[in-house]
């Protein structure tokens, strides 16, 4: 992602100065965005607060009608939603993540700029398309798992679900694409010196939650792309009169869902571990372990997806299994908690406000663990499912834990995001008033879950002991809503009054304290050399251990490079934009009108062309790249292999629903339709384009433009060839055999899975006529090489991805059984 | 009761041991006692899950004991095998110039890989299995691939030899982490699946008075959670020498510390 250099003026210091509102809406600087994911995220949490605000007032007498049953199951739905996709993840990956990555590894930026504002806002208009029922046709009602087949048109006609699964869909694009932004430049950004045992535990936290996504997500995509077709193509993916199954959506599900609650959990845990530290005046105790323990729970978070499922009938052993993968979860766990408490043991403590919510987070998530491991027990978890003791452990884990620890990480690095100081006063009103207020509101449901009080019913008849706890829980949780007024008087006293912030007001450990306050866009005026893990705080006092008394260097060495001659990428337009085409298509699906989603997607790909040669020398090296790669490698080639990963996990998706289904499938079209003759051809053609493909790469790379232009262009000819005969093949069953796109669960399956590999070889045929033309007029060079060695590694992967559809599509048909 | 063992299994043990000993011999050089250790566990690894009781047992359809099997041919044998080859006698192998070019294909990560994923997966596959693992001449065979493909599978974390260099670390942790992904896919639908999948065990009753379908379930409980549980300790072996190797290097040194691989470790991706 080469940019322009832009002259900096020595004067324009902070990153929050100029640009006016332009300026914010073309940004792509990382702090930025930061602070627009925390101002989206904020305006949410009001939102979700509101709603859960409206849930619990319904509850608060028996047969209450302030709500209808409608709108409450609206309300409770959208409140999960919000809370989870809007206000903690973006908070966490988003606001602390975009804001603390560069800072903490000592780089400028993240890896991708302007895909990182694409990111944002396809995640802002993503949030939109989510709550556009507030404006029309009502919210959704699903829940946030949205279980099928209740989601089918049939069960529920209105747009309410459409909203789920469309803005969920938008969502997750935005999460994978930050996930690979921040995986490359957590891999590829680090500066000279910050090997990974010297990364900062937020870091780690990060790095592996955005692996987590990148595997997790496509997962929920295939689930959420089938609810899709359901609703708006008539397929038969959830339902059972057609030989489907609505447990395979609980399985894609929570095969995203487990790992989505660690991508809630592990940055928490990294926030902490960073206020944790400078507030004991100690380094973190067991570091290693600390990473340990972050690394096993995203091991075992993929083997657990069953314990949400208990209750569907899987048989015992299942039911056992399940049970133990997710009790061992408590080991790393436990590790954890237990190396906070050595962190704080025999420290010199501040109880400032950040601290305290950090040792908030430490007990509360304990007592939501706890329950959790409950739950982990099959013969429990039955007795309790979808009782109010389940809503007690997820709003403990969540509610009392991650937000706690954004509260934490909130407090902590204020004064470095906005250059003011918080009154201390007013954040220990918060903070005692949220500790009383969440624990008084969620502790009583665990005595409500065990006297028997059903999720997600909008209204209980009287004398059923319930009476007095709902009450109880409905004013504390006003006062929960009351507990955010100090923070809000103290946001605003902040902004307006409060003292100026110093670089590094809390006497820190890591890089980010150590620019000036707030920091300058560049970040960094000479890129720091890390020599050993709390970088900063070695730089200060001499080592790690030092007990912070004395100090031994100036804490903050004065600037003495130019900064007029930092590099920083140029500001851009097409992010926003072609946000808002992907925000035109899913509103076009909505209402239904096709010319909204042809004008959205062609202001898509006009926007993805205008980016891609916004800057003329598109092939150049990173200018960011200012650390040594531990891998040897560019940042686009990294970005380029995360992408496959989380491609693979979308195609197995695909390929699993497809071996499942097709013995499933009723009706008179099965694989024997399948031609094989002709896609062995296509297949060989297909096989034969990976060769030429080599044959290019390695022209450009001896620096022979004109073959590699040649083969370049064979490669998309043969390319060509091969959709050709595929869409002869999809004319042939759909005009000659009558085979429709939903006929069966087979001819469906088939569609979606080879139509969507024939979509990959479009778009990466599109792209090497770009090579290709790219080369004609001499713009590829063996420099530039590595621009058809990306593309080539998408080529090889869909063309892996097709033999193994190849076998066992269509060479497997024939065999019984298979 | 006799000690059986079939011809294949017998060929292939003779192969390993015949050829340890005759490179041995032949280039005069001794192993160090952990090697001739670790390569002693592969050989009575193999000869324990292949050979005798556990094998009649399978011979009378015990599925699980089956699973035993293959998890010892792919995960235990594989390691023990590299850890106990010493690199004076991989060398004139590896770098033979015929041998090396397809040796240094075969072994690179993604390669290694993909390839023990499509085996593993094949050969599980309902439609291949019912042909080809029950098969006798055949069936030898079958442990035979997986054997290479986990020898393959395991050459890139512990390659004997420094002309072939090991993953970095983070890659190695990464590639245990992914190779969780062939493994589940297989073990879960065998262990959930409502029926009995292979026709082979169909007919009862299976060994310790197991149902064929508890059979079946036991030996999927086998492969998911037994190779999830190992995987585990794997990932946690390599990190731990990961961050000692990390904590050697002063704490607070000076000098920058440059983020080159050491000479040891592979710089290319997966």
């Amino acid at each position: 992602m080469a940019a322009q250099p832009r002259p900096i003026h020595a004067e324009q210091t902070s990153y929050l100065e100029g640009g006016g509102i332009y300026g914010w809406l073309t940004t792509i600087d990382h702090k930025r965005i930061a602070v627009l994911y925390g101002v989206t995220a904020v305006f949410f949490m009001a939102l979700g607060g509101f709603e859960a605000m409206a849930v619990r007032t319904q509850l608060m007498y028996p047969n209450n009608h302030f709500l209808s049953a409608q709108t409450y199951n609206q309300f409770f739905t959208t409140h999960g939603l919000t809370m989870i996709f809007l206000v903690i993840m973006p908070l966490e990956t988003g606001f602390f993540g975009n804001f603390l990555i560069p800072l903490q590894i000592g780089a400028r930026d993240v890896a991708f700029p302007r895909l990182n504002a694409l990111s944002y806002w396809i995640f802002l208009f993503g949030a939109i398309t989510l709550n556009l029922g507030w404006l029309y046709g009502g919210l959704p009602n699903g829940g946030w798992f949205g279980y099928a087949n209740l989601t089918e048109r049939y069960y529920s006609p209105g747009p309410n679900i459409d909203f789920f699964d469309l803005g969920l869909l938008v969502l997750g694009v935005s999460s994978v694409m930050s996930a690979l932004n921040f995986f490359v430049t957590i891999i590829n950004m680090r500066a000279p010196g910050m090997t990974f045992f010297r990364m900062p535990l937020f870091i780690w936290s990060i790095l592996v939650t955005v692996i987590l996504i990148l595997l997790a997500f496509p997962s929920l995509t295939v689930g959420l792309i089938f609810l899709f077709m359901d609703r708006y193509f008539d397929t038969h993916y959830y339902r059972v009169i057609a030989g489907a199954t609505p447990i395979l959506w609980q399985h894609l599900f929570w095969i995203f869902g487990h790992p989505e609650v660690y991508i809630m959990i592990l940055p928490a845990f990294g926030l902490i571990s960073e206020v944790i530290p400078v507030f004991s005046g100690k380094p973190l105790f067991g570091y290693p372990m600390m990473v340990y323990a972050i690394i096993a729970i995203a091991f075992l978070s993929y083997g657990v997806w069953g314990h949400h499922m208990f209750a569907t009938g899987m048989g015992p052993v299942a039911d056992m299994t399940f049970s133990v993968t997710s009790l061992l979860i408590a080991i790393p766990t436990g590790i954890k908690i237990f190396n906070w408490l050595f962190t704080v043991w025999g420290g010199r403590l501040r109880f400032t406000t950040a601290y305290l919510f950090a040792l908030a987070f430490v007990i509360q998530f304990t007592i939501g663990g706890l329950s959790g491991m409950m739950h982990a027990s099959p013969p429990i978890d039955l007795e309790q499912t979808d009782s109010y003791i389940i809503v007690a452990h997820f709003h403990y884990v969540l509610g009392l834990g991650a937000l706690f620890a954004i509260l934490a990480g909130f407090y902590f690095y204020w004064p470095k995001v906005t250059g003011r100081m918080l009154s201390e006063t007013l954040g220990k009103w918060h903070f005692w008033l949220a500790v009383w207020s969440f624990n008084a509101t969620f502790f009583p449901m665990h005595f409500l879950g065990e006297l028997g009080m059903p999720r997600r019913i909008y209204t209980y008849a009287p004398h059923m002991g319930w009476d007095f706890w709902n009450k109880w829980e409905t004013w504390n949780a006003y006062i929960i809503a009351l507990s955010f007024i100090p923070l809000l008087l103290n946001i605003y006293w902040s902004l307006t009054n409060g003292e100026r912030a110093t670089e590094d007001p809390w006497d820190a450990r890591t890089l980010e304290w150590s620019v000036p306050t707030p920091p300058p866009i560049y970040n960094f005026a000479e890129v720091p050399t890390v020599t050993a893990r709390d970088a900063f705080w070695v730089a200060k006092y001499g080592s790690v251990e030092a007990s912070g008394l004395t100090q031994s260097a100036p804490a903050i060495a004065p600037a003495l490079v130019d900064v007029s001659k930092i590099h920083i990428p140029a500001p851009s337009l097409y992010p926003l934009l072609m946000g808002l085409g992907i925000f035109g298509m899913a509103l076009g699906m909505l209402i239904g009108w096709y010319r909204v989603i042809f004008t959205a997607m062609a202001l898509l790909v006009f926007s993805a062309i205008a980016m891609a040669f916004e800057y003329p020398n598109w092939g150049e090296e990173n200018p960011h790249a200012v650390a040594e790669s531990f891998l040897g490698l560019d940042s686009r080639k990294v970005g380029m292999w995360s992408f496959i990963g989380s491609e693979t996990v979308f195609f197995a998706c695909l390929i699993s629903t497809y071996m499942v289904y097709k013995s499933r499938s009723l009706g008179v079209y099965d694989a024997g339709i399948l031609n094989i003759p002709l896609t062995s051809f296509s297949t060989f053609v297909l096989l034969t384009s990976s060769l030429l493909m080599v044959l290019a790469l390695a022209a450009f790379q001896r620096d022979d433009h004109k073959w590699g232009t040649i083969w370049l262009i064979g490669t998309a000819l043969f390319g060509c060839i091969f959709l050709g005969g595929q869409v002869y093949e999809f004319g042939d069953f759909w005009l000659e055999h009558g085979m429709v796109f939903n006929a069966n669960l087979f001819s469906q399956c088939f569609y979606t899975l080879v139509g969507f590999h024939g979509f990959h070889v479009f778009i990466g045929v599109v792209w090497l006529l770009v090579m290709a033309f790219a080369g004609i007029f001499g713009k590829l060079n063996a420099k530039r090489s590595l621009a058809v060695e990306i593309c080539g590694l998408y080529w090889h992967f869909v063309d892996i991805v097709w033999v193994v559809i190849f076998v066992l599509v269509y060479l497997m048909r024939t065999v019984k059984g298979a | 009761m006799i000690w059986e063992a079939d011809p294949a299994t017998l060929i292939v043990l003779a192969l390993l041991v015949g050829g340890y000993a005759a490179f041995a011999l032949a280039l005069k050089r001794w192993p160090t006692v952990i090697q001739l250790i670790a390569f002693s566990g592969a050989i009575l690894a193999i000869v324990g899950a292949l050979t005798g009781p556990v094998d009649e047992l399978v011979k009378q359809r015990s599925f699980a004991l089956y699973i035993f099997q293959q998890l010892v041919l792919v995960f235990i044998a594989p390691p023990l095998i590299l850890a106990g080859t010493p690199d004076w006698m991989a060398r004139p192998v590896l770098t033979h110039r015929l041998i090396e070019p397809l040796a240094r294909f075969l072994t690179r990560p993604l390669v290694a890989y993909i390839l023990f994923g499509a085996a593993f997966a094949l050969v599980h596959f309902p439609p291949v299995c019912d042909r080809v693992c029950h098969v006798h001449p055949v069936y030898g065979d079958v442990d035979t691939v997986l054997l290479l493909v986990g020898l393959i599978l395991w050459f890139p974390l512990l390659s004997p030899l420094p002309e072939y260099p090991r993953l970095s670390y983070p890659m190695q942790v990464m590639y245990i982490f992914l190779l969780m992904i062939p493994m589940t896919a297989v073990a879960a639908p065998i262990t959930m699946a409502q029926s009995v999948v292979y026709i082979y065990y169909v007919e009862g009753p299976h060994p310790f008075g197991l149902s064929p379908m508890a059979d079946q379930v036991l030996g999927g409980i086998i492969m998911w959670v037994g190779q999830g549980v190992y995987l585990m300790f794997v990932f946690s072996a390599i990190f731990f020498r990961w961050a000692r190797r990390e904590d050697e290097t002063p704490p607070f040194n000076r000098r920058p510390v440059p983020l080159r691989p050491l000479p040891r470790q592979r710089s290319h991706a997966i």
